[in-house]
C-alpha cells in the first residue's frame, strides 16, 4: 500500500474513533431535542448557544457518518480493518484463517438460504376465507387463493383487492413479509455476524 | 497406481518432542509464529499444519518432518 493511501485510511480510521466516541453527545442532542420546544428558536443566552453547537456537531458527526458507511462499501482495505473490529474476527495465526474461511463458506451458504427464503416470503401471497352464504355453490363454503407477486417498484394496488374481500370472512390471510425494510436488512446483518460466529465456534471447538 | 485415500489422518510426536526439549506449548506456539490453541490442536491430531508450519516445528526441534508428522489412518 503507498503514502497517500496509508494516510488516507488514517484519516478514516480517526474518523471512525471520532464517531465512535461522539455517539453519546449525538445520543445526548437528540434526546434533548424532544424536550426543546419549537425546535430550539425559543432558547435564549446560554443554552441557545449550546444548542447552536450541538446543532453543528449532530450535523457534522451525521455527514462523516454518511462518508464513513460510503466508505466503508467502496474502500476493501477500510472495510476489513473496520468490519475486522465490529464482527469480533480474528485471524492470528493459519488455523484461525482456516476456521474464517469455513465460517464464511458456511455463513455465505445460509446467508444465501436466508435470502431465497425472505424472497419467497415477501412474494407470497395467501388468502383464506369463508363466503357470504348467498355466494354458496355446492356446499363450497371457505376459499383458498394463493399465488405470488414479484414487482420491480411498489405499487399502491393492493388497497383494492382488499376492498373487494370485505365481504367474506377472513381467516388467514398472508401477504408478504410483515416487516419493515428496516427491520429485515437489520436482520440480515445480524443473521450474518450471528451465523459466522456460530460456525466458526463450532469450528473452533472441533 | 491405484487410487489414494480421500482423507490421510496425520498424527505428530510434537508433546515427545517438547517432553524431550522441556518447553511448554506456549513456548513453542511463539517460536513458530502461532497460538497454544494451534499447538493443542496438532498434538490432538484435529487440524493438520501447512507444510510451512510443519517445516518450521521440524525446523525448531531439529528433525525431518517425517519424524514429527506420520499417517496414523487411512480412511477410504
Amino acid at each position: 500500500m503507498n503514502n497517500k493511501f496509508e494516510k488516507f485510511l488514517r484519516i478514516n480510521m480517526w474518523i471512525s474513533k471520532y464517531l465512535l466516541f461522539a455517539l453519546p453527545t449525538v445520543v445526548g442532542t437528540v434526546i434533548w431535542a424532544l424536550f426543546v420546544p419549537g425546535g430550539g428558536n425559543e432558547l435564549h443566552g446560554f443554552k441557545s448557544i449550546l444548542w447552536e453547537i450541538f446543532g453543528w456537531h449532530f450535523m457534522i458527526w451525521f455527514v462523516l457518518l454518511v462518508y464513513f458507511i460510503v466508505s466503508l462499501f467502496c474502500w476493501g482495505a477500510f472495510r476489513e480493518k473496520i468490519l475486522t473490529v465490529l464482527t469480533f474476527s480474528k485471524e492470528r495465526d493459519e488455523r484461525e484463517s482456516y476456521i474464517s474461511g469455513r465460517a464464511s463458506r458456511a455463513t455465505f451458504f445460509s446467508t444465501l438460504a436466508a435470502l431465497i427464503l425472505l424472497f419467497f416470503l415477501s412474494g407470497l401471497h395467501l388468502h383464506i376465507y369463508k363466503k357470504p352464504k348467498e355466494e354458496i355453490i355446492d356446499g363450497k363454503r371457505g376459499t383458498i387463493t394463493i399465488g405470488y407477486k414479484f414487482e420491480f417498484v411498489n405499487s399502491a394496488q393492493k388497497n383494492n383487492t382488499e376492498s373487494t374481500q370485505t365481504k367474506n370472512e377472513n381467516i388467514l390471510t398472508v401477504d408478504g413479509i410483515p416487516l419493515t425494510q428496516e427491520s429485515i436488512i437489520l436482520f440480515l446483518i445480524l443473521y450474518h455476524i450471528a451465523s459466522y460466529h456460530i460456525f466458526s465456534r463450532k469450528r473452533l471447538k472441533e | 497406481m491405484g487410487k489414494l485415500p480421500s482423507t490421510l489422518k496425520i498424527q505428530s510426536k510434537i508433546h515427545v518432542c517438547r517432553a524431550e526439549k522441556r518447553i511448554t506449548q506456549q513456548e513453542l506456539a511463539d517460536a513458530v509464529g502461532v497460538t497454544r490453541a494451534t499447538i493443542v490442536s496438532i498434538e490432538k491430531g484435529n487440524y493438520n499444519p501447512s507444510l510451512e508450519l510443519s517445516f518450521k516445528i521440524a525446523q525448531y526441534f531439529g528433525k525431518n518432518i517425517q519424524d514429527i508428522f506420520y499417517v496414523e489412518d487411512i480412511n477410504e
